[in-house]
């Protein structure tokens, strides 16, 4: 037994805790004392915690999550271990619940004087969002911006944007770049409709073979494109660039497919079955070429007849249409698809463009109201208009008073537009035209605080600032109309506003929005291009399935929403969203098709529910392979909400043996026979075993796949390529044991297991989306809240829609 | 009254690269600074990167022997006179990158994959060292193609910059002064700038007193952020209302189309004056031919049917007179170089200029045993390095010292291992 350490040295009173410091020691010390000093003292120091030193600082946020810790692992019973004795239950209840009652206080004393958001900046995603529907335009201005810190893998986290040099001369530029776009500068263009078709097309390669070998034609006399060997195909149409760059245009293409029999790359396979459906590659390209595309949209063709497919993109300077052959779709599962002699036979293209609404589009009226538009110099005879005004500082402080608003997203002072007409002002006194002077001004606000963040005080929102949050959290841009029209009558803050509100905004297609962020926050399927699967080992993984996948889980999501269905579907579930490629991919029958559509799931089958998916398999892999570690984690934090702790600092990273020697089980042994990595192992390994039988591209697999050493190594031949790079490796297991005993011997055990307690799985997507709505991480306070919306949730079975108004509803959320 | 900083081998915090925010190196280099201290401060190392979409045939190319003794191959028999300025690498390539034309989207970034569908680019090194060293002159870098959109210059968001593809339209932009009306305007924007910065820096500290404590610390931090970004404008604005050097030569101007060795000739041109003047320290250049047919006699196919030779004699022969000349340009920039003085030593000796491809063979599309020429940069020349093309040091290795030449604290850059290339050393 330790020696009993000095009350008073351990808590400093700095925190208006309920008790007194001597009070607060007095409860905690029994247990410490007799249970935790033993390991947790100066001289043994497990785990790098010397509770002895431990003060009492939640002031510093390190000392608070130490604390928080201390409070979780003898909560769930993790500390003291088990092998050690029990402590009894008087101490253990009077000492969680002195803890709990100091935490708790702490934090919601901060929350309500300082509240849980940090002044929260507006995310890349929300910038663009919010800028392109206060203007009307479409104008990529993503890029310009530096990428966004993330916290919990959310990227709307207050406390981790941060705001440099760097962003304010982006925004500086942005904001340049997106009032010259919603300037109109010249006459209203013409909307024209065009047809043209690939004869047209020239290539800026003179000699006079290439364009032989490069297209052929159809048994009707129509060219066809086609797959030309290891160049891929010309689908660039060479003969059209936009008249008006930048602008929106819509196309019409008129194909069907073919298998060119008699073509060079044609195979014996080939030419037996020239039925077989092309998946049809629709996108823009570079011009002159460079063999780029951008935006790739994918159907498919028949071989048959011809269809008509529509496009519709806005086409930057440079860019034109592409068409062409993708791929074949296989009718069973061990057909190939193939590409070698595939075409597309194209008979037509439609373009429709530039597209616009109305003239002068919506951003120019609300920037210049109806003030007229002038040729800049009458003189010569370019077309240039510029706006102009009779009466300029009337003209502007009416426009400013209509657009600071909108871009504040609430009312403002006369003293605020009197700020900015003051730089309009001074501009002109400089020189400056009329129409530039504004812009300075309207520049200005798009560069304020008061754009770029969301103003929101301690204590309860004031309803502009809670439609601001709401329309963030579910449409990641700035409140409409009637959401701002609500705030402004003070009836947002009503409950069943609110909630009526967040129905509307739900059925709305911006909230899109809201299944792509948060998923890519929560799944982490912002990192779905992270990696690329190795072509020798997955040579079947393509672009078109990836893209497939990432709809497959959006679509999945939006059903569970949508349906209000329990959270128990996001490890199991009786239906999956799918389309050919990935029922191709998943061995799935019955399945026509490239769009996305609800297939019921034979009972028993492993592709239930999220975990399951292909693209949240992918993102917790490294593309080579895959890691029980990994994915353990990504279990654990994402589903089960149970995150683990860091791995230690002097562990090195394991290398896979891509060649097959050993089997990640087999390096990863080491772990469960040692005392110290166990105590995380235990838990993280499960569910990454769980989930072995998957590879980095989410094919279920027995054996792994691995690299040849030798000429003499027996090669696969791929199911669905020509292509047999990797041998088959040893066997998968995946059975395990869970932390608390429970055994399972493959992913279907597994899944029921966690099954058995799906209030875990509503508390953890609670948390999640406490997160993305209000923008900061869980603090102590909140966990009462969260709490509270489960158990009042498990009447519906935990449904997902049900658990989002909760959030809503919440005080987390109708507070700062 | 100007400040005056000097170079100096300070280390840049690791957070201040990555913010991408720098420290103050120093002011443009001027001739006139040198005499009027008593310490001879270096001047600052340039890099000008040449990328040649089309490669070069390497048994014209390569020699036979490595090391200092050997003889010289039909393209290295033109830059004979400059043999101790320059050095020939073969054998190299960047780690997983064996994607054809696209390798060349890698060859100054090291990024992998470059051919794969969802590719996303990496910065590449003449903008890493851009953003730190190109804040001192009046332009960070100049970037320049012979041909339309392809750029072999990237950003840290792994966006393509667009390149400058008119000769004339650079030394323009660089020498030719704008309109009183142009230049009143440039002026102008700068100024609206600042005067916006000004008053939202005034909106952040009124904001400031209504504020909880943590909403405080990112108020200050935008506060923070105005104040740096209205000091670069004070600069870009004393930048603005200079005259711009005058080069003393005459106007260029664009040849036709299909003229691309010519093009190429005049942008080397055209970034010389600029090193010269110091307009800026850092440049690259893509070289690609296009499909039209040159004027020269001799020549009746264009660069990229002739690249595509199948090894047709004819063509191979069209092939080496392109090459050949591609290079003497190459060759007459050195010399310029060498003769002109920066300081007290050779232009030469403080700019390093690296002419490689992202192609060893660009009839096959293979993309190793890459050809790497470097010239300049105080590194030891007059040899030929050849490593071994099965397996040679990563590419990048030769990325991070060059960067190191530049004086920046670079350990690691793309796919390097290592912080040399191995057999390149320095003076």
């Amino acid at each position: 037994m330790k020696s009993a350490v000095n009350i008073t040295t351990l808590f400093c009173a700095v925190v208006l805790a309920s008790a007194s410091a001597a009070e607060l020691g007095g409860k905690l010390e029994p247990m410490f004392d007799q249970h935790c000093y033993d390991c947790h003292d100066a001289d043994s120091k497990k785990g790098g915690l010397d509770l002895t030193e431990l003060k009492w600082k939640p002031d510093d946020a390190e000392n608070l999550q130490q604390w928080t810790k201390v409070f979780d692992k003898v909560e769930r019973g993790e500390m003291p271990p088990k092998k050690k004795e029990r402590p009894p239950a008087e101490v253990s209840s009077t000492f969680l619940k002195t803890l709990h009652d100091e935490l708790h206080t702490f934090s919601r004393h901060k929350q309500e004087s300082e509240g849980r958001v940090v002044y929260r900046r507006l995310n890349r995603t929300e910038y663009v969002n919010t800028i392109d529907d206060l203007l009307g335009i479409d104008t990529p201005l993503r890029d310009l911006l530096p990428e966004d810190g993330t916290a919990g893998g959310f990227d709307n986290i207050g406390a981790a944007l941060n705001l440099s040099a760097v962003h304010l001369e982006r925004y500086l530029q942005a904001a340049d770049l997106a009032l010259k776009e919603a300037t109109v500068t010249t006459p209203e263009p013409e909307t024209k409709k065009i047809r043209t078709d690939y004869n047209e097309t020239w290539h800026d390669w003179n000699a006079p073979g290439f364009q032989n070998g490069v297209w052929t034609h159809s048994p009707e006399g129509l060219l066809a494109i086609r797959w030309n060997g290891g160049n891929g195909p010309h689908g660039e149409l060479g003969a059209w660039s936009p008249p008006v760059p930048d602008a929106r245009y819509r196309f019409r293409i008129r194909a069907r497919a073919m298998i060119d029999k008699e073509g060079p790359n044609a195979k014996a396979d080939d030419k037996k079955r020239p039925d077989r459906h092309i998946v049809l590659k629709v996108a823009l390209a570079d011009w002159p070429r460079t063999g780029l595309t951008f935006g790739n949209t994918y159907f498919e063709m028949s071989p048959t007849e011809f269809r008509e497919f529509e496009y519709e993109a806005r086409v930057p300077q440079g860019k034109t249409l592409w068409v062409s052959p993708y791929r074949t779709v296989p009718e069973t599962p061990d057909e190939r698809a193939m590409v070698g002699g595939i075409c597309a036979v194209v008979e037509w293209i439609e373009i429709e463009g530039p597209l616009h609404e109305q003239w002068p589009q919506r951003g120019h009226q609300l920037l210049y109201g109806n003030l007229p538009l002038q040729p800049a110099n009458p003189k010569l005879a370019t077309k240039d208009l510029r706006v102009v005004s009779s009466q300029p500082e009337a003209d502007a402080r009416r426009l400013l008073a209509v657009f600071l608003p909108k871009a504040f997203r609430r009312p403002v002072t006369d003293e605020e537009v009197a700020e900015h007409l003051t730089l309009v002002t001074e501009q002109m006194q400089k020189g400056r035209r009329f129409d530039e002077a504004l812009r300075a001004a309207y520049k200005m606000a798009l560069c304020s605080p008061k754009f770029l963040f969301l103003q929101e005080k301690p204590g309860p929102l004031d309803d502009h600032a809670l439609a601001s949050r709401l329309s963030y959290g579910l449409w990641s841009t700035a409140p409409d109309d009637e959401l701002d029209a609500l705030a402004t009558q003070k009836k947002l803050h009503e409950p069943a506003t609110l909630r009526a509100q967040t129905e509307r905004m739900l059925a709305s297609p911006k909230a899109k929005c809201f299944t792509q962020n948060f998923l890519g926050s929560w799944l982490n399927l912002r990192d779905i291009d992270f990696t690329q699967p190795d072509t020798k080992l997955y040579p079947e993984f393509e672009q078109y399935l990836q893209q497939s996948m990432v709809s497959e889980t959006e679509r999945f999501f939006d059903e569970l929403l949508n349906r209000n269905l329990s959270v128990r579907n996001i490890v199991q579930s009786d239906f999956a969203m799918l389309n050919e490629r990935l029922a191709e991919h998943y061995g799935i029958a019955g399945v026509k098709g490239e769009q996305i559509r609800k297939v019921s799931l034979t009972p028993g089958s492993r592709r239930g529910g999220f975990i399951t998916q292909g693209a949240v398999l992918k993102v917790s892999a490294n593309g080579t392979s895959t890691s029980p570690v990994v994915r353990g984690a990504y279990v654990l934090d994402r589903i089960l909400g149970t995150p683990p702790d860091p791995p230690p600092k002097n562990v090195a990273a394991i290398e896979p043996d891509i060649r097959g020697a050993t089997t990640i089980r087999e390096q990863l042994d080491k772990h469960r026979n040692q005392q110290a990595c166990a105590g995380c192992h235990a838990k993280l390994d499960p569910p990454g075993f769980a989930l072995e039988n998957f590879d980095v591209t989410g094919r279920w697999r027995t054996n792994y796949r691995a690299i040849p050493d030798s000429a003499k190594d027996k090669v696969v031949n791929v199911p669905g390529t020509d292509v047999r790079f990797y041998i088959q490796g040893r066997p998968v297991d995946p059975s395990f044991i869970m932390a608390d005993g429970r055994p399972f011997k493959d992913v279907d055990e597994f899944k029921q297991l966690i099954l058995a307690q799906p209030e875990q799985l509503a508390h953890c997507v609670t948390e999640k989306l406490i997160t993305h709505f209000t923008g900061a991480q869980m603090q102590f306070a909140d966990r009462e809240v969260a709490e509270a919306i489960v158990h009042r949730a498990a009447s519906s079975d935990y449904g997902l829609r049900t658990l989002l108004h909760e959030v809503i509803q919440s005080r987390v959320f109708t507070h700062k | 009254m100007k400040n005056v900083t000097f170079t100096t081998q300070r280390s840049i915090s690791r957070r201040a690269m990555l913010k991408g925010t720098g420290i103050t190196l120093a002011l443009p280099w001027l001739d006139a600074m040198s005499a009027a201290f008593a310490a001879d401060p270096k001047p600052p190392m340039r890099f000008i990167g040449i990328l040649n979409y089309f490669s070069f045939h390497a048994p014209n190319l390569f020699p036979k022997e490595a090391g200092a003794n050997y003889i010289a191959t039909p393209y290295l028999e033109g830059l004979q006179s400059q043999r101790k300025e320059f050095t020939i690498i073969s054998g190299l390539n960047h780690p997983e990158v064996r994607d054809g034309h696209a390798s060349d989207k890698s060859f100054f970034t090291g990024a992998p994959h470059p051919g794969s569908p969802s590719f996303k680019n990496t910065v590449s090194l003449d903008q890493l060292a851009a953003d730190q060293i190109g804040r001192d002159t009046r332009h960070a870098s100049l970037n320049f193609s012979t041909s339309g959109a392809y750029s072999c210059s990237y950003t840290r968001s792994g966006v393509a910059i667009p390149p400058e593809t008119s000769a004339a339209r650079a030394f323009a932009k660089l020498f030719i002064d704008g309109t009183p009306a142009e230049i009143a305007e440039e002026v102008a924007r700068v100024q609206e700038g600042q005067s916006i910065l000004d008053r939202v820096a005034g909106e952040a500290k009124r904001l400031q007193r209504d504020v909880s404590a943590g909403d405080r610390d990112k108020l200050d931090q935008y506060f923070t952020s105005v104040r740096e970004l209205e000091q670069r404008m004070v600069r870009s604005e004393n930048f603005a209302k200079q005259p711009k050097p005058k080069p003393g030569v005459p106007v260029i101007k664009d040849p036709g189309p299909g003229e691309d060795t010519t093009r190429f000739g005049l942008m080397l041109e055209v970034a010389l004056l600029a090193v010269q003047t110091d307009l800026t320290r850092i440049v690259t250049l893509y070289y690609v031919g296009t499909s039209k047919t040159p004027s020269k006699p001799g020549t009746s196919f264009a660069y990229h049917d002739l690249s595509h030779h199948g090894q047709d004699a004819g063509k191979l022969n069209q092939l080496a007179i392109l090459e050949r000349d591609l290079l003497l340009e190459w060759g007459g920039f050195i010399q310029r170089m060498k003769d002109s003085r920066d300081g007290t030593s050779r232009l030469l000796d403080n700019t390093m200029s690296v002419f490689g491809a992202g192609m060893g063979n660009a009839s096959s599309h293979d993309s190793t045993n890459l050809p790497v020429l470097i010239a300049g940069g105080r590194f030891k020349h007059g040899q030929h390095i050849a490593h071994d093309p099965k397996s040679p040091p990563p590419l990048s290795n030769l990325w991070v010292q060059m960067l190191q030449q530049m004086g920046m604290e670079v350990g690691k850059f793309g796919t390097s291992n290592k912080e040399t290339l191995a057999g390149l050393e320095t003076v």
